[in-house]
C-alpha cells in the first residue's frame, strides 16, 4: 500500500515540475475539438449528440497520448525494472500507474469540458454532477484497461504505435455507454435515462479494473 | 506413429472435400429458393457456419490463453495463435458474405446493427492480436502478451455484444436458435444443407488450426535448434 502512495506521489511531483504530459493532453484536446468543428460546420443539428461525441473522441486520443507517455516514461532508464525488482507487489504497481493516469486525464477533462459546452453553445447541464459521474467511470475504465495495454505496447517494436490498435476496440462499450450518457444529459434528459449506460460502465469498470490487476504481472515479468 | 498421422490427415482432407461437394450439391441443386428472399438467400449456408466458427476459434483462443498463462506450456499457446489466426479468416469471410447477402435484401452493403458491429469489433481485436504477435520478437513476451490480450478479448465480447445491442436494434430474427427450439424456424431441407455445411466447416476449422499448430512447433523446434547451435 505505501508502495502505492510512493509511485502515484512520484508521478504526481514529476507531472508538477514538468507539466508535460497535462498540458499537452489539454491543447491535443482542444485541437480535436476546433478541428471537429470545421468539420463538421457551424451549427451541427444535434448539438448534445454531437458535442458528446466529440468530447469522447477527444479524451479519447487525449488519454492515449497521455498512457503512451506515462509508460514510456517507466521503460526509459530502466525505472520499471527497478520497480519490480524491489519485493512491491505488482498489483500496487499496477494501481499506482492507473492512479496517475487517471489523475492527469480528469485533469484534462476539467479543462476540456466546459470548453466543449461553450464552442457548442450548449448550457450547463440540469445535473453536472452526474456528468462528473459520468467523465469519472468512463475515464476509469479507459485507465484501467489502457495502462495494462500500454505496458504491453510500449515494449514492442511499433511502441507507441500499437496502442491505439489494442486499447479502441476493446474499449467499444466504455465509449458507447459514455457518449449516450452524456449526450443525454447535455440535452437535459431526466438523469434515470442516464442509469442504464451508467451501469453498464460500473461493470465494465469492475470487470476491467480486476483482470488488469491481475494480468498486470504476467506483461511486466522479465 | 507417423503413419497413423499422416493417415490422419488423409482422412480429414476426403471429409472436407466430400463435405463441400455434398454441401455445394444441397444448397445449389437439393434445396429450394427461399420464398422471401429468393436466390440470395443461399449465401446463408455460407455466411452462418462462418460465423459460428468465429465464436468458437475466439472461445477456444481464449481458453488457450488462459491455459497458457496458467500452464506455461507453449503447446496452449500455439493452439491460441492458431485457431485466432484461422478464426481471423473465417471473421473476414463472415464481413465479406454479410455486405454481399445485405445489398440484395436490405439494399445497404453495411448497417450499425447489433451483431455486425459486434463481429466488426470482434475482426478489429484479432487483427491487433495479430498485429501484436508480428511486432514482439521474443516468442515468451509474444507469448504471455498475446494470451493476456486473448483473454481480455474473450471477457469483453459479451460485454461489447450487450453495449452495442442497447445502443442498436436489423439482423435477421434468429431462425435456427429461435425461441422454439433449434432449427424450428428452417423448412426441413434448408435446415438439412445448412447442417451439412456447418459440419464441413467446422472440419476445415480444425483441419487448419491443426496445420497451423503443427506449423508453430515446428517454429518453435528450429528457434531452439538455431540457438543451440549458435552457442556452439
Amino acid at each position: 500500500m505505501r508502495v502505492f502512495w510512493a509511485i502515484l506521489w512520484k508521478d504526481v511531483r514529476q507531472e508538477w515540475r514538468r507539466r508535460e504530459l497535462v498540458v499537452v493532453m489539454a491543447v491535443f484536446s482542444l485541437v480535436v475539438l476546433v478541428m471537429f468543428n470545421f468539420a463538421l460546420g457551424i451549427r451541427p443539428d444535434r448539438p448534445a449528440e454531437v458535442a458528446a461525441a466529440v468530447l469522447w473522441i477527444a479524451i479519447t486520443f487525449a488519454g492515449t497520448l497521455g498512457l503512451n507517455r506515462s509508460l514510456a516514461l517507466e521503460r526509459d532508464d530502466q525505472c520499471l525494472r527497478a520497480l519490480l525488482l524491489s519485493p512491491a507487489d505488482r498489483s500496487w504497481i499496477y494501481l499506482a500507474k492507473a492512479a496517475g493516469n487517471l489523475l492527469f486525464l480528469l485533469v484534462v477533462e476539467l479543462i476540456v469540458c466546459p470548453l466543449t459546452l461553450v464552442l457548442f453553445n450548449l448550457d450547463v447541464p440540469l445535473h453536472p454532477g452526474w456528468l462528473a459521474v459520468v467523465c469519472l467511470l468512463g475515464s476509469l475504465g479507459f485507465v484501467s484497461v489502457g495502462t495494462l495495454l500500454a505496458g504491453m505496447a510500449t515494449s514492442t517494436r511499433m511502441r507507441d504505435w500499437l496502442l491505439p490498435l489494442l486499447l479502441f476496440p476493446i474499449q467499444v462499450p466504455v465509449l458507447i455507454s459514455a457518449v449516450r450518457a452524456t449526450a443525454l444529459l447535455l440535452a437535459m434528459r431526466p438523469a434515470d435515462e442516464v442509469s442504464l449506460w451508467l451501469e453498464l460502465l460500473v461493470a465494465f469498470d469492475l470487470v476491467f479494473l480486476a483482470v488488469s490487476i491481475l494480468s498486470f504481472e504476467y506483461v511486466v515479468e522479465e | 506413429m507417423r503413419e497413423r498421422s499422416s493417415l490422419l490427415w488423409a482422412f480429414g482432407t476426403i471429409l472436407v472435400a466430400s463435405g463441400f461437394v455434398w454441401s455445394l450439391y444441397l444448397v445449389f441443386i437439393s434445396t429450394g429458393l427461399d420464398r422471401v428472399l429468393g436466390f440470395s438467400q443461399k449465401i446463408f449456408y455460407f455466411h452462418v457456419p462462418c460465423a459460428w466458427i468465429t465464436y468458437l476459434a475466439f472461445v477456444v483462443s481464449g481458453f488457450g490463453s488462459v491455459a497458457y498463462l496458467l500452464r506455461r506450456t507453449s503447446a496452449w499457446d500455439h493452439l491460441a495463435y492458431a485457431s485466432l489466426e484461422v478464426g481471423t479468416v473465417f471473421t473476414t469471410l463472415v464481413l465479406v458474405t454479410g455486405p454481399l447477402w445485405a445489398r440484395s435484401t436490405w439494399g445497404a452493403y453495411w448497417v450499425w446493427d447489433a451483431r455486425l458491429t459486434t463481429t466488426l469489433v470482434l475482426w478489429l481485436i484479432e487483427i491487433a492480436y495479430l498485429l501484436l504477435r508480428a511486432f514482439l520478437e521474443e516468442p515468451g513476451k509474444a507469448a504471455r502478451y498475446s494470451a493476456v490480450l486473448g483473454l481480455l478479448g474473450l471477457i469483453d465480447i459479451p460485454i461489447i455484444h450487450y453495449s452495442v445491442v442497447l445502443w442498436r436494434g436489423m439482423h435477421p430474427d434468429p431462425v435456427v436458435m429461435s425461441r422454439k427450439g433449434f432449427g424450428s424456424g428452417l423448412p426441413g431441407d434448408f435446415l438439412m444443407a445448412l447442417i451439412v455445411s456447418l459440419a464441413t466447416f467446422t472440419v476445415l476449422y480444425v483441419m487448419l488450426v491443426a496445420v497451423r499448430f503443427r506449423l508453430e512447433t515446428v517454429r518453435e523446434r528450429v528457434r531452439f535448434l538455431r540457438q543451440q547451435a549458435l552457442a556452439r
